[in-house]
């Protein structure tokens, strides 16, 4: 029983135990990948290589959105399981989360209306 | 008395350890943050820009996206690497905790060494920080290749920071100062590396593909 998602020093105080069989790294690699795949995929760029035409793409307006939110569920992905969040304590969270919300935002309302 | 005296001692020794630990991570939690609003302006200056501009170019007119895709799983794959480095010292199976960190070195290096023939390619063309660049008859402004350089050079940056930073973890950990019980440097720099993986996962859709 390996032990994992605790505080680093002092092993007696660990929190949360796991085995290796519950970590979901490669699963999360797994979808990171494919999600990348679809996002370039969508926008037509690699079209001219696969030998399809430019043609077959989604349309700016359904596409940049997607993709904006694709590129978004991949980060929160990454925070949550590669740096842990989902297991180590909320504070983390919630240091973290306040500027990604507002950066989000920011970000969505520039594009919109900058 | 005295047994009782020295566990109080390990008690209290434990806790400040403990609460050390627990502070380094708020604290690089706490820089990560601060990066954060340091990219969201970059990237929220850059689209301010683009929105103001006449012209700009579609994904992949000038940009290489294939080449890009290439080096955005190859940080994704290094992200693997560093958490699985990580869960190896956590175990204390050293000989595969150090042939991770090593594959995240090589994979990082690859990443800087694509972006450095990227940037060549891109110089030889006319793309720089200072003039509009003309592509297949069409001139764009000198703000396009301004507001590349700056968000994927500063990002560049901070990977090359994080080389640096994974080659001194990397000399630590053959030293032996790294255990299953204190793996704190490793956590750290793994925290780093992840959030340079969440950045360009955001840069790469915002520049490359939107």
């Amino acid at each position: 029983m390996a032990k994992e998602y605790g505080v680093s020093r002092g092993d007696e105080v660990h929190e949360l135990q796991h085995t290796h069989e519950h970590r979901p790294y490669m699963t999360i690699f797994y979808i990171l990948t494919a999600l990348t795949i679809i996002e370039v995929s969508s926008t037509g760029v690699i079209n001219q290589y696969i030998g399809l035409s430019p043609a077959v793409a989604l349309p700016r307006s359904i596409g940049i959105p997607f993709l904006l939110v694709v590129s978004a569920i991949k980060a929160v992905m990454v925070a949550m399981f590669y740096m842990h969040l989902k297991y180590d304590k909320r504070i983390y969270s919630v240091v973290i989360g306040g500027p990604l919300i507002f950066a989000a935002i920011f970000i969505v309302l520039t594009i919109h209306w900058g | 008395m005295a047994t009782v005296k020295q566990l109080s001692n390990t008690l209290h020794d434990t806790t400040e350890v403990v609460a050390g630990g627990e502070n380094m991570k708020l604290g690089m939690w706490l820089f990560l943050a601060s990066e954060v609003m340091f990219f969201t302006s970059l990237i929220g200056g850059s689209l301010t820009i683009r929105r103001v501009s006449a012209r700009w170019p579609e994904p992949g007119t000038i940009l290489n996206v294939p080449l890009t895709s290439l080096n955005t799983f190859i940080l994704i794959v290094s992200s693997v690497t560093v958490v699985m480095a990580l869960a190896n010292i956590q175990e204390g199976n050293i000989r595969r905790f150090h042939m991770f960190l090593i594959a995240t070195l090589v994979l990082g290096l690859t990443f800087l060494g694509i972006q450095a023939v990227e940037y060549t390619k891109l110089l030889g063309e006319g793309l720089n920080m200072r003039d509009a660049i003309t592509h297949g008859g069409i001139a764009y402004p000198a703000t396009y290749g301004s507001t590349f350089f700056i968000q994927t050079g500063f990002h560049g940056m901070h990977v090359f920071a994080g080389v640096i930073w994974l080659s001194i973890v990397l000399f630590k950990s053959y030293k032996g100062v790294y255990t299953p019980e204190d793996y704190l440097g490793v956590e750290l720099f793994g925290l780093y590396w992840h959030f340079v993986d969440l950045v360009w996962i955001l840069l790469f859709t915002i520049v490359y593909l939107i």
